[in-house]
């Protein structure tokens, strides 16, 4: 299954946009992504950053199956409410059974989140 | 979410503030001899988009909320933000499954909290999580 569904569906909607090397998406934040103190919880940043990553990481596999082994999250800034958050993710380097992706994301022009993401393409042996 | 949901045994349901966790589900609760152990149990939305195992995201978020329950509560409750955070995905757990989490600091400067995690279904690793953590009002 492609696209949107699940935890994904749930939590947006996320618009998705896929190039031949790059995978973008955007979402505007709104009341249920925050957390305690009104800004985009560090929770759904990570959650949108895993997505760009995972929607990368399925089209570059061309079919294969994918799995996320590693994804590493930081937290450059806030993201407040209203604001529109754009991630995009590229490919840092592809071998015949690992990807390595990097992805950003930020709220307005505001860098909110820099991301990696490691992926095992196919299945494990 | 609102929807009807069975606590574990042996577990309470956390009284969450932010919108986001009460929004994606409840967060269980126990004592395991001083050790605190956080759990939730995996529901359709919580799914990736295989529609079979959970979330990468779901599973962060949980990471998230459980490492900072050890980085707030067991530093005297001193407000902190998430600097970073890391996850290793062992095995992915599927629909029903109930993930555990024990945290504990690898290390607490006055400014700066270490938190790691271990993530478990029925005693079987799933995730290793580690973290940074801003204590606010610090320099």
């Amino acid at each position: 299954m492609n696209g949107p569904a699940g935890f994904e569906q749930f939590v947006g909607p996320i618009e998705f946009v896929q190039a031949e090397d790059e995978a973008k998406l955007s979402v505007t934040i709104s009341d249920q992504h925050l957390n305690g103190d009104g800004f985009l919880h560090g929770g759904m940043m990570m959650t949108l950053a895993s997505a760009v990553l995972g929607q990368l990481a399925r089209h570059s596999a061309e079919g294969a199956a994918t799995s996320a082994l590693s994804i590493n999250c930081d937290f450059v800034g806030p993201g407040k409410p209203g604001a529109v958050v754009s991630g995009s993710a590229e490919i840092t380097r592809r071998t015949r059974s690992v990807l390595f992706a990097a992805a950003e994301l930020y709220a307005g022009d505001q860098m909110m989140m820099t991301a990696t993401g490691v992926y095992r393409i196919g299945q494990d042996v | 979410m609102s929807s009807p949901v069975t606590i574990p045994e042996g577990f309470f349901s956390q009284d969450l503030i932010d919108p986001f966790e009460k929004f994606v589900g409840p967060i269980f609760e126990r004592d395991e001899e001083g050790q605190r152990v956080t759990a939730f149990r995996i529901a359709p939305h919580h799914l990736g988009t295989d529609g079979e195992h959970v979330h990468e995201g779901q599973m962060m978020t949980f990471a998230d909320a459980s490492l900072g329950c050890t980085a707030y509560w067991d530093n005297d409750h001193v407000p902190c933000v998430t600097l970073s955070l890391q996850a290793s995905f062992l095995r992915f757990p599927k629909l029903g499954d109930l993930v555990e989490c024990r945290a504990r600091f690898t290390r607490k400067t006055r400014s700066i909290l270490f938190v790691e995690g271990s993530f478990t279904v029925e005693g079987e690793p799933v995730m290793t999580a580690t973290s940074l953590w801003k204590v606010l009002g610090s320099r």
